[in-house]
Formats: C-alpha cells, sequence, structure tokens
C-alpha cells in the first residue's frame, strides 16, 4: 500500500521539529516547507495527501497559501489542516472562509493533530 | 444486550461480546495514553534539540521565545541573567512584554528576584493575570542552572487565551528548560568566542 504523504509548512524549527516526530511514528511520509511560498510551490511538486499550514510564516502567510492552494487545480482538494497560535474565532473562520479542512492551536497537542489528520486521511 | 433483528444472541456469544467490548474500551484507552506520551516526549526532544542546535546567543534566545510560544502557549517572556556571585540580575531580553518594566529588578527581589535568590521555581497552575511583566502575570518563573548554581532566570508570564493552565507536560518541559537554557547559551558564547 502506498504510504500517503503529508506536507508540514512552519517557520518555527521547533514546531516543525514536534510535528515531525508526532507524524513519522505513523505511517507516513513527511516533507517540509519554511514559508508559504515554499509550501505552495512544494504541494504543487510534491501532490501531497495532506497539508498542515501554520498561519504565520514569512514572505506568505498560512491564509495567503491555503487561498492558492484552493486556486490551484493540483491542489484544489487536498485536505488542509491550519495551525493558528490564538484560537479566536476570527482566525479560526478566516481559515474556513479560505477552504481549510480544519485546524489545531499551538501548542500541538499529539493526539488531537493525530486525530484530524486520520481523520481527513479517511483512516 | 439489544436484540439484533428480533435475535436474542445466546449467553455466551453475549458474554463474549460485552468482553470484546471492554477489551476494545481499554486498548482505545491506552492507545490515548501511548499518544499523550508519544506527545510529551515529542515536546521535549524538540525543545532541547533546537535550544542546543542554536550556535550564538541571539539564536538560542530566538529559540527560547519559539518554545515558550510553541511548545507552553505564551507570548511573554524574559530572560535574565545572574552575575558570578549571583547577586545582580540583569535582563538579556524580552518578548511580548517592555523591558522597561525590568529596570529595577534585585536579587532576593519580587518573584523573579526570589527565584534567582533561592533557585527555587514558581509555577501557577492556572496561569498569569493582569499587567504583562508584573508578578500577578507571571505563571511560571524559572531558575536556569548551571550545575548545581543559578546562572539565571526564566519568566513566562500570560498564558495565551486558548491554552487554559498548566498540564503535566508543561511541568516536564520547564525542568527541560531550567537545565538547558542556560548551558546553551554559555556553549553559544564560547563557540562565538572560538570562531572568532
Amino acid at each position: 500500500m502506498r504510504r500517503k504523504k503529508i506536507l508540514l509548512a512552519d517557520d518555527s524549527r521547533t514546531a516543525l521539529m514536534i510535528e515531525r516526530a508526532l507524524l513519522v511514528g505513523s505511517p507516513y511520509d513527511v516533507i517540509v516547507a519554511t514559508d508559504g511560498y515554499d509550501a505552495v510551490q512544494q504541494a504543487v511538486e510534491a501532490s501531497p495527501d495532506l497539508i498542515i499550514l501554520d498561519v504565520v510564516m514569512p514572505n506568505m502567510d498560512g491564509f495567503e497559501a491555503c487561498r492558492q492552494l484552493r486556486r490551484l487545480d493540483a491542489t484544489r482538494d487536498t485536505p488542509i489542516i491550519m495551525v493558528t497560535t490564538r484560537g479566536e474565532p476570527h482566525n479560526v473562520e478566516s481559515g474556513y472562509e479560505l477552504g481549510c479542512n480544519d485546524y489545531v492551536t499551538k501548542p500541538i497537542n499529539g493526539p488531537e493533530l493525530l486525530s484530524k489528520v486520520r481523520n481527513l486521511l479517511g483512516e | 444486550m439489544r436484540a439484533m433483528d428480533g435475535i436474542e444472541p445466546a449467553d455466551g456469544v453475549a458474554d463474549a461480546l460485552r468482553e470484546a467490548l471492554r477489551e476494545n474500551e481499554r486498548l482505545t484507552d491506552r492507545s490515548l495514553a501511548a499518544e499523550q506520551q508519544v506527545g510529551d516526549l515529542a515536546t521535549l526532544y524538540a525543545a532541547v534539540n533546537s535550544l542546543h542546535g542554536a550556535t550564538d546567543p541571539h539564536a538560542v534566545v530566538a529559540t527560547v521565545c519559539e518554545i515558550v510560544a510553541n511548545l507552553v502557549g505564551s507570548e511573554e517572556m524574559a530572560l535574565f541573567e545572574s552575575d558570578a556571585r549571583n547577586e545582580h540580575i540583569k535582563l538579556v531580553a524580552t518578548c511580548g512584554v517592555a523591558a522597561s518594566r525590568f529596570d529595577s529588578l534585585e536579587v532576593g527581589t519580587g518573584v523573579i528576584g526570589a527565584v534567582a535568590e533561592t533557585g527555587r521555581p514558581f509555577v501557577r497552575q492556572e496561569g498569569g493575570t493582569g499587567d504583562p511583566g508584573s508578578d500577578a502575570s507571571i505563571t511560571a518563573c524559572l531558575p536556569l542552572r548551571i550545575g548545581t548554581s543559578v546562572a539565571g532566570v526564566l519568566a513566562i508570564f500570560r498564558l495565551l487565551p486558548h491554552k487554559g493552565t498548566l498540564e503535566k507536560g508543561d511541568r516536564d518541559l520547564f525542568e527541560v528548560l531550567s537545565a538547558h537554557v542556560a548551558p546553551a547559551l554559555l556553549f553559544s558564547r564560547f563557540y562565538n568566542g572560538g570562531q572568532k
């Protein structure tokens, strides 16, 4: 069976490390982007099964990256989980309006993230 | 046991089914607990690895800010260093709090000064409230150790609103910060001095 591929986009080395550590123990291949622009490019090139997108990133933030990913044929239907530092409703609503499927707040809760990942991957 | 399609399962089958459901529940709980543990360990791994991966003092301070924001859930912190005799305490960096709040800080005075003096951590389970930078707003104030000496203090102020309260994993993380921030800072200075 093909291993599913997850794209992690975050400019924080610490956040990437923890997300990777959580996901590599599961049957997923993980690729990494460190800003929104890089995330869009990698998503188009690598066709991940799911994208985990931080909101606050340099060059292009997570909201804009989400907007662009939804406009592209290659990534229009790829599930996106937004990662926000603040869980305020307006942040969450903005994410959903731009087409994200779910969101988690930092600090990341391991079981919560894994459960959302499995859910969106239909596992 | 609910009858299915009007057929009542035989006693033995019903008991076996009940036991299987209980076993399923137990395994689900154990799996969730294991995932939580993996999450907590991943947090500690990420904290230690990031701290010791930073090779200049500014990067160490930036990493501490990142850890506090991403792993603890606060965007307000201040980092202090003590002198060799632990008589004076000096502000090194702040995130999300005005540096001027700490102009007249003394060892032995206030929460930060007391932690610098005694080396005992101060932790407020429900998180700090009030003016950012005030004693009331402190969630955790940690001695930064090198061996058994206190080399500085890390003050973490208000938690992000969605964080709620501190959890067990946060306390483990505080121990890691207490033990690793000062050595990481010291190493980065030696490393940079050596490079120059």
